[in-house]
């Protein structure tokens, strides 16, 4: 490798290292909103980063930003995830993980709120519930999921209109 | 929906992320409120629903697997440069010239008497990006310590040099200076920390004292001693983001450090 190369690969390593105090968390929301367990999404986002660093040289900057590219990452780890689970599971109440610190009544609340929400997530279509974690929880815009999703923009935002139509229907009406 | 609702919704969504509120977007388009408004209420609940804080131990050890792992890239890079060691310079974690300083730890075997075959050196070792119009950092640290891996939060911690040590970043760069050195015991450490004592920072030729928000610097990052050998840390300081003046002119010094380790020479 020469040594402009080197210094290539040292900033791109540098930029990552400077994504992962804000993107970490982000990642994880992201993933954990696909699958709906908190500590394999915390594993997973760390892992992110690690595969983040060992494919850098194959990150282009001329395209997505390296924002999106951790969550197309992330996105094919998720991919691979529930291949080995297989099948969707129900999260139980008794059983959706919560912080230590968070008052009974408002867990309560929340896990009843999360388990309905997360009923009203399996109704979605794949694209349409990455859509949401990409919109959401990982904060990038409509363009930088296109470029994800390797769709068009458009298609993005009908797929984000139309999914949170179906969401408010299934968790405030039921239907 | 329409076409235009779904722009109007993504815009809202964007604004959303950015933190305003679903008033603000409201009153951006009052003539599709009674659309928009539960749309961005059902945003909002999906938002709050799966709005967790990753654990902060799960995220730091992660963080500390990550750097790790760019420790050992950057060290695999060192290792195959011919690099004469008075030029050596670390230019890794951020833009800018190196600023090293050295300290020495020699690592012994546990329950042997000291002695040089057992012994392994530890070097410290800064390097810097200094801002512009700045000609001097000075800096004045003391109690430099390491944390054995595992050890108690309280009782883990070494002392590998006490007294008080000054140096400038901007003055340093590209040359090795050691702080000291002392025989520690030969094995996996995590932390460094030091206490920063005071920083006179020279902008366009006014010296400032500078305002340092904590007094102790620490530093996670794993590294190890091991018997007979000379392990060498990086501290390697980013000034331009260590240093900062504000509108009122205050200069504050929050360091911006990131450790690296090789071996280096024998002990």
């Amino acid at each position: 490798m020469g040594e402009k190369d080197v210094d290539e690969r040292r900033r791109k390593e540098e930029l990552l290292a400077r994504l992962y105090d804000e993107y970490y968390d982000k990642i994880a929301r992201y993933i954990f909103i696909r699958i709906g367990h908190q500590a394999e999404a915390e594993d997973m986002a760390g892992e992110v980063f690690l595969k983040a660093l060992e494919s850098l040289d194959s990150y282009q900057e001329r395209g997505a930003p390296m924002q999106a590219w951790l969550f197309k990452i992330a996105h094919n780890l998720m991919v691979d995830y529930v291949r080995k689970v297989s099948k969707r599971k129900t999260i139980p109440i008794d059983k959706l993980e919560i912080s230590d610190k968070v008052d009974l009544e408002e867990t309560v609340e929340r896990r009843l709120q999360s388990e309905k929400l997360s009923q009203a997530l399996k109704q979605l279509t794949p694209a349409q519930r990455e859509v949401i974690g990409l919109r959401f929880f990982a904060g990038l815009t409509s363009n930088e999921v296109a470029k994800i999703l390797s769709k068009s923009s458009g298609a993005v935002r009908e797929m984000q209109s139309a999914a949170v139509k179906s969401l408010r229907k299934l968790m405030y009406e039921g239907s | 929906m329409s076409r235009d609702f779904d722009e109007i919704l993504d815009e809202c969504i964007d604004r959303i992320n950015s933190g305003q509120g679903i008033e603000e977007c409201l009153a951006s388009y009052p003539e599709h409120a009674q659309e928009l408004e539960p749309a961005l209420r059902a945003v909002f609940d999906i938002r709050a629903a799966y709005s967790f804080t990753p654990r902060p131990a799960v995220k730091a050890a992660a963080r500390q697997r990550f750097y790790a792992a760019l420790d050992s890239l950057e060290r695999k890079r060192q290792e195959h440069r011919a690099v004469p060691r008075r030029l050596l310079r670390w230019s890794w974690a951020w833009a800018g010239i190196a600023a090293i300083l050295l300290l020495g730890v020699i690592g012994y075997a546990l329950m042997t008497t000291l002695a040089p075959a057992n012994a392994g050196i530890l070097e410290v070792r800064v390097t810097d990006a200094p801002p512009q119009d700045v000609s001097e950092i000075l800096v004045s640290v003391d109690d430099i310590q390491v944390h054995k891996a595992g050890a108690g939060e309280a009782s883990g911690w070494i002392t590998i040099i006490e007294e008080e040590k000054t140096f400038d970043l901007i003055k340093i760069s590209g040359i090795e200076e050691v702080l000291g050195s002392e025989e520690i015991e030969a094995t996996d450490y995590t932390q460094i920390r030091m206490d920063v004592l005071w920083v006179e920072v020279t902008i366009d030729g006014e010296q400032k004292t500078a305002t340092i928000p904590s007094g102790t610097l620490r530093i996670v990052s794993p590294f190890s001693v091991e018997k007979g050998e000379k392990t060498i840390l990086t501290l390697d300081f980013d000034a331009e983001k260590s240093v900062k003046v504000t509108g009122t002119g205050e200069v504050i010094f929050r360091p911006e450090v990131k450790v690296l380790a090789r071996k280096g020479e024998g002990s």
